[in-house]
């Protein structure tokens, strides 16, 4: 168990919802979700590709990471033995994730290529996984995971898009960005080349987080804003969700729309004592001097 | 080097030699013996070495030399019998050195993938039905009895897929790595029942052959037009030289599939859209603009038949060596110009001006194609990731996603003339994301960077037309074809001038 989780409460209580809505304007769903309470892990994936190959992705995706996710955790399998390269800025579970979204990053491409009918096949993908300890967030793709914590709202996820990179080096507005015909333009997916980076950000968790995870069925018609005054409005998933997918239909939701929504309660941090604080200092201290000395070697 | 070292040897054993009154054969066989000697150490340390690992091969090299060193000097010493080992010994010592720098910077940089990771990858392209990946996947796993349970169920799912020969394949890997259960009776049954089966695949095989030329290929009528032959490949499907048989008239006819490019629930809606811009172009009859006769479908594919042109477009002229001639370039920007000016009193945006959009005809006309069509393709969703044609030719507005003008048509006009006269294009990136940046942010390198003939009013002229703001731009096409006329009588006026000097 990682140290940290010691010092804090862990009388960790996560409540969880997920919904979604085909929309109005297509005839399938490509989108994917899967819950997995018993584990932590919640996994949004919006799959693109002719006739049924854009659900066949998502589905795959979000299967293999949970299979291999759980197959690992029981294991307690170590990070050399997982699929690929270790990151070792990660913990190990933020390597299980990594493996897991590799793994079915090279089942999609094989199957894309392989087979005719799925050929161009694809899905974005976004992984939250919750402990008492640590959350992490990943992500390929423009699918997305919000945090809103002391009624502020933050993306765990970097948008793989064009637009996305193009507001990001200052060439374009928001605004234009919203616009543009290639919004959904996507620079990373799963499926689209045999070897595939996701952004994996990991942080420590606090009393009453919420995290939103979503497909662009969302994002397109609700802005950044209107999901913290809503979040701020309602708080239990089962009804945010349900909120936000009516907001959703009544404003045309010309695409399929996918929503998980998780409420972290329970976590209590000790206020005071003065060695557990120097305790994080020096982890901190520590973690930071391994990144930038990974920096250094790389 | 042996070489050298035997040189000394030799000098020292032809004195004794002399001395002793004894010789030194090489025996014509010799050549042969040492070709040979080279191959067999050749093929023998190249499989070697990888198994046996550094320090291993390194052990093995030192040993496999010093005994042919030694071979040698005994051989010479003790019989008198010459064989030359330099080109041996080297022939080892570069396989070794390559094998060693092979394994320090190659493996370093190209991960190997693990055991661990063929056996995950193997499981999950079975799962799904990707049996043929999985093979190969767990034909990497060690030769243990958990490995041959899985490469056992791959076997047995090939056999309920019908697929006897690889069901075998599958089987005999298996015996071959020391067998498993009751892997040889399956074999020989297979062997037997593949015997049997050999014609009834073939048929299989002929029909699925014959379905499959049901395709475009085959076609010999769409809509009312019989199709003569191919003509090219569109953007989105293949343009076909047709007849009408009604009135008997030669018209191109251009197709699309729009089920490849769009969700199937907007196909619809952008078909209907498709129809609306082709009526508005088709109103559009000015000599440098295609006719369009008659737009339809015909299953899943919609059509567009237009006047039968003989010519090429500019794709030919874009690249160095294939240039047009200066001056034919003015001529035909010029009428380009003109074409998008009528066009565009008339509220119709071309949007997708590049090469394979013009027509140079035989007869030296210019013809320009597609009108409109841009517009409705453009605005409507493509399947994610999917982007249409090439974003070479936008202009900045249109990456932004702004409102377009017919300033945008100049901007692209001025790519396409950039373009025609230098071989180059104006705006490069090394992924889309580069090229859109260039396009939006970056002013294109002087036209005279490429070739330093092109007259400075043109620079200006393309300054102009690329300008990032649209209202730098010329006020209209038509001011454009003013000043690029302007520009070519200019240059006829000077080549009659000197002529008539000389």
């Amino acid at each position: 168990m990682n140290p940290v989780g010691l010092w804090i409460g862990v009388n960790l209580q996560v409540k969880s919802s997920g919904i979604t809505d085909v929309g109005l304007k297509r005839d399938g769903n490509e989108d994917s979700f899967s819950i997995e309470d018993s584990l932590g892990i919640y996994i949004v994936a919006d799959g693109m590709g002719g006739h049924l190959a854009g659900e066949i992705a998502s589905k795959i995706s979000v299967e293999i990471i949970n299979k291999v996710f759980r197959k690992w955790v029981e294991k307690d399998v170590s990070e050399e033995d997982i699929f690929g390269e270790p990151d070792s800025s990660l913990s190990r579970k933020g390597n299980y994730i990594l493996g897991g979204i590799r793994l079915a990053n090279r089942v999609i491409y094989e199957l894309a290529l392989e087979k005719k009918e799925y050929h161009g096949m694809g899905t974005t993908i976004v992984v939250l996984l919750v402990s008492p300890s640590l959350v992490i967030a990943a992500n390929v793709g423009d699918s997305r995971i919000y945090l809103i914590r002391d009624g502020e709202i933050e993306r765990l996820s970097k948008d793989h898009s064009i637009v996305a990179e193009q507001v990001e080096m200052g060439m374009m507005t928001e605004e234009d960005a919203e616009n543009s015909p290639l919004r959904h333009v996507l620079t990373r997916n799963l499926g689209s080349s045999e070897e595939v980076t996701p952004d994996i950000f990991e942080i420590e968790p606090a009393d009453n987080d919420c995290f939103i995870l979503c497909s662009d069925g969302l994002t397109d018609l609700v802005n950044d804003q209107e999901l913290l005054d809503m979040t701020k409005k309602e708080s239990d998933p089962d009804a945010l969700c349900k909120n936000l997918i009516n907001v959703v239909l009544r404003r045309g939701a010309h695409d399929n729309a996918t929503i998980i929504s998780v409420l972290l309660t329970g976590i209590e941090r000790p206020k005071s004592g003065i060695f557990k604080k120097v305790g994080f200092l020096i982890e901190d201290i520590i973690i930071r001097l391994q990144k930038s000395f990974k920096k250094i070697i790389q | 080097m042996p070489g050298v070292v035997s040189e000394t040897q030799l000098n020292a054993q032809l004195l004794d030699n002399m001395i002793n009154s004894g010789t030194i054969s090489r025996p014509s066989i010799m050549p042969y013996l040492e070709i040979i000697l080279i191959l067999v150490i050749g093929i023998a340390v190249t499989f070697f070495f990888p198994i046996k690992g550094r320090i291993g091969s390194t052990v093995l090299v030192s040993g496999i030399f010093l005994l042919i060193l030694s071979t040698e000097l005994i051989l010479l010493i003790a019989m008198g019998i010459w064989l030359k080992t330099a080109y041996i010994a080297g022939c080892l010592v570069s396989v070794y050195l390559a094998l060693v720098l092979k394994d320090l910077f190659i493996s370093e940089v190209f991960r190997k993938e693990s055991p661990e990771e063929a056996r995950l990858l193997g499981i999950n392209y079975q799962g799904k039905g990707l049996l043929d990946q999985a093979f190969k996947k767990f034909q990497r796993l060690p030769h243990d009895n958990g490995s041959k349970e899985l490469i056992y169920s791959l076997g047995l799912e090939y056999e309920n897929k019908n697929r006897i020969d690889k069901a075998l394949e599958v089987y005999e890997y298996i015996a071959g790595i020391g067998g498993y259960q009751d892997i040889e009776e399956r074999i020989a049954r297979l062997k037997k029942s593949e015997k049997s089966s050999v014609t009834g695949s073939l048929q299989t095989f002929d029909g699925a052959g014959k379905a499959s030329d049901s395709g475009d290929r085959g076609r010999t009528w769409i809509g009312r037009y019989e199709i003569l032959g191919i003509l090219g490949k569109g953007s989105m499907g293949l343009v076909y030289k047709a007849q009408d048989p009604k009135i008997n008239r030669l018209v191109a006819i251009k197709t699309m599939r729009f089920s490849d490019e769009f969700e199937e629930d907007l196909i619809h809606e952008i078909k209907e859209r498709f129809f609306r811009e082709a009526e508005i172009a088709g109103q559009l009859s000015h000599p440098s603009i295609v006719t369009i006769h008659d737009v339809g479908d015909d299953g899943d594919l919609t059509y567009m038949a237009m006047e039968f042109l003989e010519g090429e477009d500019l794709d030919k002229f874009i690249s160095k060596g294939n240039l047009l001639s200066f001056r034919r370039v003015l001529d035909v920007i010029f009428k380009i110009a003109e074409a998008l000016d009528f066009a565009h009193k008339a509220s119709v945006i071309h949007r997708d001006i590049k090469p394979a959009n013009v027509m140079l005809l035989k007869n030296g006309n210019v013809k320009v194609t597609d009108f409109g069509i841009a517009k409705a393709i453009s605005s409507s969703r493509t399947k994610t990731g999917v982007i249409l044609g090439t974003p070479n030719y936008m202009s900045p507005e249109q990456i932004m996603g702004q409102k377009i003008d017919p300033r945008s048509d100049i901007f692209s006009l001025g790519v396409l003339f950039y373009q025609l006269i230098t071989g180059e294009l104006p705006f490069h990136g090394d992924n889309l994301s580069g090229l859109l940046y260039q396009i939006t942010q970056i002013k294109h390198p002087s036209p005279r960077s490429h070739n330093p003939k092109i007259p400075g009013i043109c620079e200006q002229i393309l300054d102009k037309a690329m300008a990032k703001d649209p209202n730098k731009r010329f006020r209209s096409a038509g001011e454009m074809a003013r000043v690029i006329n302007a520009l070519g009588q200019r240059i006829d006026q000077i080549r009659i001038e000197k002529s008539s000097i000389k």
